[in-house]
């Protein structure tokens, strides 16, 4: 058998397994054969990732002892053999591990590693095949090398389970696993549900009271099928996933890093062109060419009028998102690190691994050099050059049309003159404050003093600086009219209105379309090198673009040019990413189809979908993620194609609900004979409860909405004011600020606060998977923030409006808005019961004011018990959740 | 903290190790290793580098400048200098109203305690604890405006978007109470200091280690006072019904870990509205301990309720507590005759009763209190509208030499170090730079300024980066 076969066999055979114990093994486990360990197979792993790099890699191996390899454990170092096949207790490598000596850094072996070695030693330090003489010659095993995700994406047989209700083939290949194990599906979740799910799912929103009536009410066996395409159609699907590429590409608004996080101001146009892109059902192979290689894709030179143009230029954004802070902070290692983390953003979101890991050494877990990660880095090189480094700022391409230019001249010629005028009356002022503070200099010297004062600094005499150092209060014009403020303060608050006069002109002016594109610059070619130790001031071998080595196995190796003469670029990413979409790449198809999964089911079939390398999780289903890769593939990279697939599936429309017997054989779910409990994303909980007080702003695109800090610190929707260079409060966004929460800035260190309360990520490259916690915080915004009872009251006032007589309706209308469905005649009851008595203590609330309303207003009490049931309906787990 | 994690409590240790690494370990020869690891922060307590003498600290910010000419640093030669020309050179701040006439202190010195510290008789009850504290009178940041100064001494440089003080030491230690906010800034009622949230700003260390701003009046702190309609029962019946809801959504959805998480969240919620409510409530107080800080007094009940509350947060296990006052009230350039009194009775007996009542609650030892501003004042007159007549007059800034004062957490009692020039201009002895007061101040929490980091990107944060700086052991007992 060879080394691929062998494992596709491990992999089968690891399905008659308890399930349980497949959902927490990792790669290097699932070969585990208790009986018989061997080096190559479970010790090596582990060396590799804690050992390796003193006691290997380096030049000068710690103690002199080297452990790549058996035999030269067994020939040891300095202090003698390290290993001792058969007597772990007499093996110096057991003892230092077993006392946590080694390794030396705070990171100790497991438990059950050093289990594993011990049990490998006792059984006789065993290899799988004859070892060679020379470590460096196997640098990576066949064990690394075969890893699943490297080998070719296999189209797989559609399973014919048998009793099974079988919708799409995804349905076929669960139902197979789930047969092996005495399973069967979840009986389907109920039409409120499911609308409440699939709307969520693809739009980011609740459903409509409408729209969950017409699909409740709809008996035709196309129901299902009809709002899936009506959804899949909706614009706020772009939103929804455009919103979840851009965390994979790391999309965020500041420049981040260790800088002074300065605004992107024009990131936006790379948020639109995404969402753009998912709504027009894009073809996902393109899709990932633009915005690799967008530029490379124009033929000639860019043409500014051609929305094509800008289109490509937009999208190559994407390799702009990671965190670069050289407009402030420009050293070659700030560069580095900014042109190091795009290299692993774009590696994580296309190829589904941690390629930058091996950016100071070779990965620890994957078979990936170091030499590879530069090969690889090469290709994007002539866009990051090191030594040729373009700041943030000086990347802009202006994209205004010529009409909007010739405006804002207009304007802005009209505002210098208006500035000029104010100058001019400032010096005048000043002069006069000039000659007051002269006058109280004594006569004698004044003439002298003004000269002092005049003079330019070199140019002082001693007496000169005897006189200002006498006279400190006489200055030159320019300084008092700059420093008015604390000379005559009434008529510095005059000029300051002028000028707010002249802002005021200046915003008339329609905006600039700065694009942040990736580009090379014209015969800029950057020599590639392997940077030594990752240090960008130690380059040492020279290396020209490529593949990662080990996805380049059986012949799949791109011809990648080093410079094209025809093109004004070099041609390297247009070359990679055809290579990458070609649909031979074991990964790309992989990758993205399991992001999609993972959207929908709350995890994806590889539960590390930026990691299907060596340490991340195996595949729950590989047969069924070839399958869709292959397919994905087959049909032009459609993503609408393939969440309908998954949206028609009976897998993805089955009951939520747990089972003894599904929690004794699969706890996590891995097999998904039910479907996931999932909890409202950041977004969601701002824009659904928005949505239900019936304040969102659909409004799609444009410049982002601005955030800002309040006096207290708090991150708001707003502008700050500022007087005299001081925040002086925070200007609001009226409508604006009900637009989605995809269209708030994203500024990595100011998050709004309600998103950052519920777990938005941060941007650090970028987002593969998001957490969600459950804090106390989350609970207190809940129960007592300004903005949830606002709405909440508002939300009341509106249900009394529409019905200002039948409680009953208005409980019904208020339940429907949250939960798409009314209230059972239990809940009505102690719902009802619950308005009632917070009525009568609202009622009983002494205030004079509020007994005052109450006298205006009868009906104040209901409507403030009303908003206070709404917030506790917000509040409860079936608003926060998804069934 | 409910959340319970599918991995179990191996990741919990595994983000603890590199959380510890990201701030303690000193990692040479790989100076441009990718970030690629999430990491997770907590406010569990840690281990710092060395035995600490100090747990806590109460810091009593004073922005504006208090001028130490009238206050602190006596100087005889002023005196006789009255009203003539200053000799040497001034480091004018405004030069718009700027004067070289010697202006002597506008009060009284006397000595106090057995130590025999001279001080003005506009701090009489920093006079009755003189031989629990010491005395700084070399401080000198050199940055001569309340911002860059401000930030030099809460983040160790002149510059905006740095850490400071209490975010280090809570990254650092973590917290002793996890019903409470680690970090608390106690704001005034007049309003927010000079640069706000800045005062407590976590720069680019992760935001759990930001203060929490606590409002000078209740709710004190955000969302953890339900609105005024809502309070008491309206409330609770909210909470008896969010409570039977969740449970029977719980009921349909049996086994699912996150719902119960997040009942229980509400639990903890409301548990932090009582803990933080009780610590926030000082109506329990003796009535004698309420008058010691002159809580029944209107000229001293804000800041004295406030000094209070820092010694209820601090028994509770609040690592860093900060009393800040409004704008930048002690900056005197005029009428700092009349205006420097007012400031002085607002403060001088609360202080003095906090140092008094953490050391009767034998808490002093191991709280720092701290007592200062950002800056001192001119020995010479800063004209305000060419107004010569002394009861309008004022100081300009001084950064080169000013004092504040220190209590408990190991430093020396009684003690008086440093001086300035015979003009109190320039600190000329025992000269504390803002980086050798930190670092001092690190070292009593058990903290090594020089190990004290924390990597982002390729970039190594410390609060302390001068090499200059010194652990100052004179200050220390």
């Amino acid at each position: 058998m060879t080394n691929s076969k062998i494992h596709l066999y491990l992999v089968l055979s690891v399905l008659t397994m308890p399930i349980h114990w497949l959902a927490h093994c990792n790669a290097a486990s699932v070969n585990t054969d208790s009986d018989h360990l061997t080096f190559e197979a479970q010790v090596r792993p582990i060396l590799k990732a804690a050992c390796f790099h003193c006691h290997g890699e380096e030049k000068k191996k710690r103690g002199g002892l080297d452990v790549r390899l058996v035999h030269l454990m067994k020939t040891g170092g300095e202090s003698g053999t390290a290993i001792v096949a058969g007597k772990p207790e007499s093996s110096l490598l057991w003892k230092q591990i077993a006392e946590d000596k080694m390794p030396d850094g705070p990171k100790k072996l497991t438990q059950k590693q050093k289990q594993t070695i011990r049990d490998w030693i006792a059984q006789g330090a065993e290899t799988a095949r004859a070892e060679p003489k020379d470590p460096d010659s196997i640098r990576f095993t066949e064990e690394e090398l075969s890893h699943w995700a490297f080998e070719p994406v296999k189209d797989h047989p559609v399973p014919r389970p048998a009793g099974f209700n079988i919708r799409t083939p995804i349905d076929a290949f669960i139902a197979g696993r789930l047969a092996k194990h005495g399973l069967r599906f979840s009986p389907r979740a109920n039409r409120e549900t499911l609308i409440r799910r699939i709307t969520y799912d693809l739009t980011g929103l609740p459903p409509t009271a409408a729209e969950v009536e017409a699909f409740v009410s709809d008996e035709t066996p196309q129901a299902w099928a009809k709002l899936v395409d009506r959804l899949l159609s909706s614009s706020e699907f772009g939103v929804r996933w455009g919103r979840h590429w851009l965390d994979v590409a790391g999309y965020a608004e500041s420049d981040g890093g260790g800088g002074s996080d300065t605004k992107r101001p024009n990131a936006w146009h790379y948020r639109d062109y995404v969402f753009e892109s998912f709504n027009r059902n894009k073809p996902i192979d393109q899709f990932l060419r633009e915005q690799i290689a967008g530029d490379e894709l124009i033929g000639g030179k860019p043409d500014t009028n051609n929305p094509r143009h800008v289109e490509l230029l937009t999208a190559t954004g994407f390799m702009r998102m990671a965190p670069d802070p050289t407009q402030t902070s420009n050293s070659l290692a700030d560069r580095n690190q900014a042109a190091a983390d795009a290299v692993q953003v774009i590696g994580s979101s296309t190829l589904g691994l941690t390629v930058g890991c091996a950016q100071c050494h070779d990965h620890k877990y994957d078979p990936i050099g170091i030499d590879d990660y530069y090969r690889f880095r090469a290709i994007f090189d002539p866009v990051f050059p090191l030594k040729k480094w373009q700041q943030p700022s000086a990347r802009l391409i202006d994209v205004t049309s010529a009409e909007d230019r010739k405006k804002a001249e207009e304007i802005e010629a009209h505002a210098k003159e208006m500035d000029a005028k104010i100058q001019a009356k400032k010096n005048e002022l000043a002069e006069k404050i000039q000659a007051a503070k002269l006058s109280d200099v004594p006569e004698n010297v004044r003439e002298e003093t003004l000269q002092a004062v005049l003079a330019p600094g070199k140019e002082q005499t001693e007496r000169h600086k005897e006189l200002l150092d006498l006279y400190p209060m006489v200055k030159p014009v320019s300084f008092i009219a700059g420093f008015l403020v604390e000379y005559d303060n009434a008529a510095h608050r005059e000029f300051e209105k002028q000028k707010e006069e002249v802002t005021k002109v200046r915003n008339t002016k329609p905006p600039k379309r700065l694009l942040r594109v990736a580009t090379e610059q014209p015969d800029v070619v950057p020599v590639s090198a392997v940077l030594f130790r990752g240090n960008p001031s130690s380059p040492g071998d020279k290396v020209e673009p490529g593949e990662l080595g080990v996805l380049t196995q059986a012949g799949r190796i791109p011809s990648l040019p080093l410079n094209e003469p025809s093109r004004a670029t070099t041609g390297r990413r247009i070359a990679y990413a055809r290579h990458l979409t070609n649909g031979q790449h074991p990964l790309t198809a992989r990758v993205f189809v399991n992001r999609v999964w993972q959207h929908h089911f709350g995890r994806g079939i590889v539960d590390t979908p930026g990691d299907f390398g060596l340490n991340g999780e195996p595949p729950s289903h590989p047969d069924l993620l070839d399958w869709l890769a292959a397919d994905f593939v087959k049909h032009g990279w459609d993503q609408k194609r393939l969440h309908r697939m998954i949206l028609l599936s009976t897998v993805y429309q089955q009951s939520t609900k747990r089972t003894p017997k599904l929690d004794t054989i699969d706890p996590e779910n891995r097999l998904l004979a039910r479907a996931n409990l999932r909890r409202l994303e950041a977004e969601a909980v701002r824009d659904f409860i928005l949505a239900t007080t019936g304040d969102l702003n659909l409004e799609s695109g444009g410049p982002s909405i601005p955030v800002t800090t309040d006096a207290e610190g708090k991150v708001v929707i707003g502008v700050q004011k500022i007087r005299d260079g001081l925040a002086a409060g925070v200007r609001g966004k009226n409508d604006a600020a009900f637009r989605r929460s995809a269209f708030i800035e994203a500024n990595r260190s100011l998050p709004l606060n309600i998103l950052a309360t519920f777990d938005l990520p941060e941007m650090k490259p970028n987002c593969d998977r998001r957490r969600s916690t459950t804090v106390a915080t989350q609970s207190l915004w809940f129960l007592n923030d300004d903005q949830i009872i606002q709405l909440t009251g508002k939300l009341s006032d509106q249900l009394f409006t529409g019905q200002p007589t039948d409680a009953t309706q208005r409980l019904y209308n208020l339940h429907q808005k949250l939960f798409a469905t009314p209230p059972t005649d239990e809940e009505r009851r102690f719902l009802s019961d619950f308005l009632a008595r917070q009525e009568e203590l609202f009622r009983a609330d002494p205030n004079a004011e509020w007994q005052k309303k109450i006298k205006a207003q009868p009906n104040a009490p209901g409507k403030r018990a009303l908003a206070a049931l709404a917030q506790v309906l917000m509040a409860s787990n079936r608003f926060l959740y998804i069934d | 903290m409910l959340h319970t994690s599918a991995f179990g409590l191996g990741s919990v240790a595994a983000s603890w190790l590199l959380k510890r690494d990201g701030l303690l370990a000193e990692e040479a020869g790989e100076p441009f290793k990718p970030d690629l690891e999430q990491k997770t922060y907590d406010l569990l307590p840690k281990q710092p580098h060395h035995e600490p003498q100090a747990k806590a600290m109460i810091s009593m910010f004073m922005l504006g400048g208090p001028s130490q000419i009238d206050l602190f640093d006596p100087k005889p030669e002023l005196i006789k200098h009255d009203g003539k020309t200053f000799p040497g050179d001034v480091k004018f701040d405004n030069p718009a109203q700027a004067s070289r006439e010697i202006m002597a202190p506008l009060w009284k010195f006397k000595p106090h305690g057995q130590c025999g510290m001279e001080l003005s008789e506009l701090v009489p009850h920093l006079g009755e604890i003189a031989d629990e504290i010491t005395l700084i009178r070399s401080m000198h940041t050199g940055a001569n405006n309340h911002i860059p100064s401000n930030y030099a001494l809460s983040t160790g440089r002149a510059t905006s978007g740095r850490a400071v003080l209490g975010s280090w030491l809570t990254s650092a230690l973590g917290s002793e109470t996890q019903e409470l906010p680690a970090y608390v800034a106690l704001t005034d009622t007049r309003g927010l200091p000079l640069i706000g949230g800045e005062n407590w700003s976590n720069g680019k260390l992760p935001s759990i280690y930001q203060g929490t701003m606590v409002r000078p009046v209740a709710p004190r702190i955000f969302n953890l006072d339900p609105p005024r309609h809502l309070k008491g029962s309206p409330q609770e019946e909210q909470l008896r019904l969010l409570d039977r809801l969740n449970r029977e959504h719980l009921s349909r959805h049996p086994g699912e870990n996150d719902l119960e998480a997040r009942m229980k969240s509400y639990g903890l919620a409301a548990r932090m509205q009582v803990a933080a409510r009780e610590a926030f409530n000082i109506s329990g107080e003796a009535e004698a301990t309420k008058k010691m800080y002159g809580i029944d007094q209107k000229v001293t009940r804000d800041y004295g309720t406030r000094c209070l509350i820092a010694r209820r947060l601090v028994e509770r296990g609040v690592r860093f507590v900060q009393i800040l006052c409004h704008s930048q009230v002690w900056d005197h350039h005029g009428s700092i005759k009349t205006a420097l009194p007012d400031r002085c009775v607002e403060v001088d007996k609360p202080a003095a009763a906090l140092v008094r009542d953490l050391k009767e609650r034998g808490l002093l030892n191991s709280t720092i209190v701290h007592w200062g501003g950002e800056m001192g004042r001119l020995p010479v007159i800063q004209f305000r509208d060419g107004l010569t007549k002394r009861d309008k007059v004022g100081r300009d800034h001084n950064t080169y030499g000013f004092s504040m004062w220190v209590a408990g957490g190991g430093f020396r009692k009684g003690y008086i170090h440093g001086q300035t020039d015979e003009f109190s201009h320039y600190a000329v002895d025992g000269i504390i730079h803002h980086y050798d007061w930190l670092a001092t101040v690190l070292h009593q929490f058990g903290l090594d300024h020089k190990r004290l980091k924390f990597q982002v990107g390729p970039r190594e944060l410390k609060l302390v980066e001068s090499p200059e700086a010194r652990v100052t052991s004179e200050l220390l007992a």
